[in-house]
């Protein structure tokens, strides 16, 4: 006998609808089957109109974070049978705003990301200049930062975020371990820059270490850890 | 001032609070020459209270409190709402209040310790 699964998706497109609304779906579970499958089960079978963002359904891109059963996560590495319930609902991710049903304006997220200078920052130019030349980093150093490096972009951090829910301007997880991410990074120099965009009320003070983000990365970064260790980069810079 | 000049201060006054409050608490009760059952007679305190030690002991305690404090209270404030003019605001709204606070408490203890 073929299992069903019923699927509610919270749907919503800002310039029609007044506020969001469930819409229900009835589908027929096959084994192995993720929450994007349903989704893409819905797409083509059920009703064309529903939106939603995906790419390389193998946990790389991170494009199709949502809230499924009140947990954030990437529905191409959710696997319905783990779920534990026939119900499945399905949200947009939280402090984004809604373009239309599961879709969401990442514009203000990468503006943040942006803003820590997400990139090598080499103050010699012979280095700067020379494409070919290779810097060498030792495993230890490599090590400082790995597990940062890491980072998809998914959003999720910044979905649970308690602080980004409350205050607009702080700059989030995901800028923020990006920074260390950075910092730590034995090649980057001259990055006092940084340090000073961080160093702020909106910046790395501003987490109160609820470790919601951590908790949430589907990828294992542990974004409040280099929140933390930002702040030592940050105090230590700031005594030299 | 930098943030983190700010938050590396709060850290040191906290270890500070915790250090000087011990004693504080310490001198009051089983440090005191007069005894436990009167340490917090009248007469024990103002004479606590004009013991040099003691006296800046004190007022250190009252300055890294206020500071402690005062900077928590900013940061939840900031916290709430944001905003240039409100940041401003807060800002010298605690700055005030702490200068107010470690006044008075300053004079309490120097009127204490030279006229008692």
């Amino acid at each position: 006998m073929i299992e069903n699964i019923e699927l509610k998706i919270l749907r919503y497109t800002p310039s029609k609808d007044i506020k969001p609304a469930f819409e229900k779906y009835i589908i027929p579970l096959v084994e192995g089957m993720t929450v994007l499958d349903l989704l893409l089960y819905v797409k083509e079978n059920l009703d064309h109109s529903i939106s939603f963002r995906h790419s390389c359904r193998m946990g790389i891109c991170g494009s199709c974070a949502a809230i499924v059963n009140g947990k954030p996560v990437l529905t191409c590495q959710t696997q319905v049978s783990k779920l534990k319930s026939k119900k499945v609902e399905i949200r947009p991710i939280e402090n984004f705003p809604v373009i239309r049903d599961l879709v969401c304006d990442f514009d203000e997220f990468y503006i943040k990301h942006r803003e820590i200078k997400p990139y090598i920052i080499q103050s010699d130019k012979s280095k700067k200049e020379n494409l070919s030349l290779e810097i060498l980093q030792t495993h230890k150093e490599i090590n400082n930062y790995f597990q940062f490096s890491l980072c998809i972009k998914c959003g999720l951090c910044f979905s649970t975020c308690p602080i980004t829910s409350t205050n607009t301007h702080y700059l989030g997880p995901q800028a923020l371990s990006q920074a260390y991410r950075y910092l730590a990074d034995s090649r980057d120099q001259d990055n006092h820059e940084r340090i000073d965009i961080v160093n702020t009320r909106n910046g790395c003070w501003g987490c109160h270490l609820a470790e919601a983000c951590s908790e949430a990365c589907p990828k294992g970064v542990d974004p409040s850890l280099g929140i933390q260790l930002l702040r030592r980069i940050v105090i230590f810079s700031h005594l030299k | 001032m930098k943030e983190s000049s700010l938050m590396i201060l709060h850290y040191i006054t906290g270890i500070f609070i915790f250090v000087l409050g011990a004693i504080h608490l310490a001198t009051h009760s089983f440090l005191g020459v007069e005894g436990y059952s009167y340490s917090l007679q009248y007469v024990s305190i103002i004479e606590r209270y004009r013991n040099p030690i003691f006296a800046i002991t004190l007022e250190l305690l009252l300055v890294t409190l206020s500071y402690h404090g005062l900077n928590g209270i900013r940061v939840i404030l900031l916290e709430i709402k944001q905003g240039k003019l409100w940041d401003s605001v807060v800002n010298w709204l605690v700055f005030l209040l702490g200068i107010l606070i470690v006044t008075f408490g300053s004079l309490t203890v120097m009127i204490i310790y030279f006229f008692r």
